[in-house]
Order: structure tokens, then sequence, then C-alpha cells
């Protein structure tokens, strides 16, 4: 069984390569604003790379957000078209929780710098249940939401004391592979956020 | 000879569509999802919610034009793509689904512009004669363009600053009128009479547009009649603005096509839907005997038949894009 692995939510963009859910290839590259032309070329890379067939894919793995709109746009365009096209299951994933596959200690709290004073931010023990679930929250209030000691953090900025994401594609896709697949044209961004225009259009009514 | 079916992508601004396009001008499916009700609520394109919008229905979009053609993926030759000029983020998912398609099923990939997509709608109506001048009128392009052949674009003159859609929309919002505001400044303007004076903008030798400045003489005018106590007659305002741009559009126009001893126009993009512009260029085009093609309505809006046209030649011509084509917010015609 052959599965791709996609995050594009953040900085740093991973495509995975799995067979039997064991990961035998992977690619990693920074986001410098070329996510657009990189994503699908990669992509043909590390299937050409294993002598992998695009059609002998069984699944796809997605990283659905949040983070970057563009960048998470990006990712799951081309994960729920291959889907739709190869009529192959697709599951999506949050990419906090991939954030939090990086650590194994008891409780995980990967952070995504949302600016202005909120980042994007859930719990997660080391099985990758979701203990609390994903938000779009001030950074004060969910430092007084946690039991800080006993909690490692995961983040790609420096804005908390924490430790490099580095996921672990595998410990994701072993939680997932039983999921069942969604239909390609309802996996979507979660974005967690409403666009401006939308939160000022509420104030005013 | 063998037909030649395009799978036609178009996603540049608030319209998601998918075409299936035989031989370059027929269309055997086009389907827009058009969002203008949800932007109308912000007076405008939002376009982090046209982002939004666009990759929840990309996928429905694309299956919805291979059933409706009745056609699977494996006839298809070609997979054409508007890369720009729009919106970056709503041209992303168009560009990100297309490539996406070329590369799971080993089709060649064509990138199009969007304004010659614009002109190629006149191919989905009938043939298009050469030499021939092009009018692009929208929200976001004024363009006159000088054509000798097949995707030969030559543009000889565009606007210096707002787009004439744009003018008609930001007019539309001085006559209190909801987005989008141009169409109903074209019906207002019907019923008005030609009663304010209004400068005639960037009235020179060039093919260059200029449509700042009377969008802000209508805001004055306005101001200064309000200021003298005076209520403006919306309708008769409306009639001055749009007799003033439809003046210095077909002058400019009909000049390039007397420069140029060209007697074939095309007139595309969104704006040609309005009857002012339609009703006086058809009765010059007769008076000088130029050979006059407009759209229909259907293919003067964003869509991807105009797209599937286009890129029908751009396909002939072997124009190619890899797989790291990337979308572009501006990019010159050629």
């Amino acid at each position: 069984m052959i599965s791709l692995f996609l995050d594009t939510c953040n900085h740093k963009i991973i495509i995975g390569l799995l067979k039997d859910n064991k990961l035998v290839d992977s690619i990693n590259f920074v986001n410098d604003n070329n996510l657009s032309e990189k994503l699908l070329p990669s992509i043909k890379t590390i299937l050409d790379n294993n002598c992998i067939d695009k059609k002998d894919l069984d699944n796809i793995y997605v990283s659905i957000g949040p983070g970057s709109f563009t960048g998470i746009r990006i990712g799951v365009t081309v994960a729920k078209t291959i889907a739709w096209a190869l009529k192959i299951k697709i599951i999506p994933i949050s990419s906090l929780e991939v954030m939090a596959s990086t650590s194994e200690n008891d409780y995980i709290c990967p952070i995504i710098d949302a600016r202005r004073g909120f980042v994007y931010s859930g719990l997660y023990d080391n099985k990758l249940n979701n203990i609390i679930e994903d938000k779009y929250i001030n950074l004060d209030e969910l430092f007084n939401n946690l039991d800080k000691d006993n909690v490692e953090f995961v983040c790609y900025d420096d804005i908390v004391d924490g430790i490099e994401p580095n996921p672990n594609i595998e410990k994701i896709v072993n939680k997932h592979c039983d999921d069942k697949g969604i239909n390609p044209h309802s996996v979507n961004p979660v974005y967690l956020k409403r666009t401006e225009a939308e939160e000022k259009n509420d104030n005013r009514s | 000879m063998k037909d030649t079916l395009i799978l036609s992508f178009e996603s540049s601004c608030d319209e998601t569509s998918v075409a299936v396009i035989k031989n370059g001008h027929e269309v055997i499916s086009n389907i827009v999802l058009t969002q203008m009700d949800t932007h109308a609520t912000y007076g405008g394109v939002v376009p982090e919610i046209a982002s939004r919008m666009h990759i929840e229905n990309i996928t429905i979009v694309i299956d919805e034009a291979l059933n409706k053609a009745g056609i699977t993926m494996d006839d298809i030759d070609a997979i054409a793509v508007t890369y720009g000029p729009g919106l970056i983020g709503s041209l992303l998912i168009g560009l990100q689904a297309a490539k996406t398609l070329s590369f799971i099923y080993d089709k060649p990939l064509v990138p199009v512009h969007h304004i010659a997509g614009h002109i190629y709608a006149n191919n989905l109506e009938k043939g298009m004669e050469f030499p021939l001048m092009a009018l692009v009128v929208s929200g976001g392009h004024t363009e006159l363009v000088y054509m000798k052949e097949d995707y030969d674009f030559n543009v000889i003159g565009s606007t210096l600053d707002d787009a004439v859609g744009e003018a008609y929309d930001k007019v539309a919002r001085v006559l209190e009128l909801t987005y989008p505001g141009g169409p109903k400044v074209d019906k207002l303007a019907h019923i008005g009479t030609n009663s304010y004076e209004l400068p005639l903008p960037l009235d020179d030798d060039s093919y260059n547009f200029s449509f700042s400045g009377i969008k802000s003489a209508v805001i004055n005018l306005k101001h200064n009649e309000e200021q003298k106590g005076n209520e403006i007659i919306k309708e008769n305002l409306a009639c001055s603005f749009q007799s003033r741009v439809v003046e210095i559009l077909t002058k400019k126009t009909m000049k390039a096509l007397d420069d140029y001893n060209c007697k074939n126009l095309i007139i595309a993009g969104g704006v040609s839907a309005n009857s002012g512009i339609r009703d006086e260029f058809t009765k010059l085009c007769n008076e000088q005997g130029i050979n006059l093609t407009i759209p229909k309505l259907e293919y003067c809006t964003d869509n991807a038949a105009m797209i599937g046209a286009a890129g029908y030649y751009a396909y002939k011509l072997g124009r190619r894009a890899d797989l790291d084509l990337n979308a572009k917010a501006n990019i010159e015609l050629s």
C-alpha cells in the first residue's frame, strides 16, 4: 500500500512517501514563497526516485491547517485533486497534530504564530489524542489554561520556549490509517480564523 | 482531422470555472460558479474570501464540467489554465488543480493569459478575422490590442489608472447603487439625459485611457451640487458619465482601426455587456464598414470556455508549461 503525506501549512514543507505505513522517503524544504512552483515537481521527484507510478498511490494524508492560508490552500488543492482524480482515500489531519508528533512527552502543545499576540494551538498526548481542541487563541490566555511544567511546546517560531518541529510521519499515519476516508470534495482547509472582512462585518451588525 | 479537446480552468477573480472546449470554438461544457452574491455583502471582491470559496468548489466544478461533457480525462488532449493576471490567491487554486491533473494524467499544460481568454471568447461566436483590433473592457482591464494573426498580441494602448469597469463601480457608489453597480449605472443612464458637464478623459493622440479623472469629476460635481443645496439627478449624472466614457472609448478605438487600416473589431471583457458601449460601437461600425463582434454575455464575464478557446491556439502553437508554472498577479499579454 502506497501513501503520500503532505504538510504545507508552515514554513517547513514536508512530503512523505510510505509503503505499508513505513516511511520510505521524504522531502523537506523551506517555503521561500515558492511553494506553488515547487510542490508538484517535488511530489513527482519523490515518486520517480522510488520508482512509483502516481497511479499506484493508494491513499493520501494531508495537513489541512491551521497555518499559512496560502500554504494550506496549495497543499489541500493538490491533495484533493489527486484524491478526486485517482479515486483514492484522502485523510485530513490537523497541522498542529503533525507538529505534536515531534515529541514523546506525555502532553504536547504545538503552537503556530498567528500574529498580534495570537496563536493557533491545541493540546495532544503522546498517542496524538487531542486533549484540548485546536483554536485561535491569545497567547497569554493559552498559558493561563495550561500546566506549563508538564507540557512540551513545539513551535517553528521562537514565540515560546519549545522544541523545533520534526514531525514523525509514521506515527501520524499509523494513528490515522484506519480512519474512514472523506469525499475529496469535502476536504477543505481549517483556518480557525475568519477573514478580517467577515469579522468587521459581524462587528457592524 | 481528429478533434482536439481542451479542459480549461479560470479562477482569476471571483468565478470558479472549468470548461471543455472542442477545436477552440465549440463549447462542450462550461461550468461557472460565481461568488458575486457573497462579495456583494462587502461592496466588492474580498480576495481572501474569494480564495476560500475557490478551494471549496474546485473539484466539484471539474467533476461537473467533465460529467456535463460526457467525457473522461482520457479524452482530453491538453489542459489550459489562466496563470495571470488576477488575484494571486484565487489564481493559485485553478493553477494547482490544473497542474495536478496535468501531472496525474500526463496531459500537456498550456498557460493562458486572462486577457487572451477574453479576446478569444469571440471565437466561440464566429471565427476571428485578421488583422483585428480588440477592445478589452472589464473591472480590471482597459486595453486596445492589435492582432495580425492568431495569438499575435500587440497591446497598443491601456489604462494609465483605473479600468473602465472600476470607474463604473466607483461612480455607482457615488450614486448610492449597490455592488456590482456598473450595470445599474448603465440602466440609469438610459432614462437620463446628458445634462452634467464632465471632462472627456485623456483626450490625446495616444491609444491610452485614464478614468480616474472623470471619476473624481463625478465625486466633485455631486459634492458641489450638494453644497449648493441642489439634489443630484442620478439618472442624468449616470447618463453624462456614460456618454463621456463611450465617447472616449469609441474615439480612440475608431482612430486605432483607421490608423492600422483594420476592418475587424472585437469587444471583450465584462464591460462589453454595457448597452451604451454596444449601441454606439454597433452604430459607428455599421457606418464605417467595420466588422464588429461582441461575445454573448455569458462569455464576456469571466469563464473557462474563453480560456479553452485561447488555450487551443496556444496548444497548437506549441506553448507549454511545466509543473513549476506559477500564478502571476501582473503579467504582460504575449
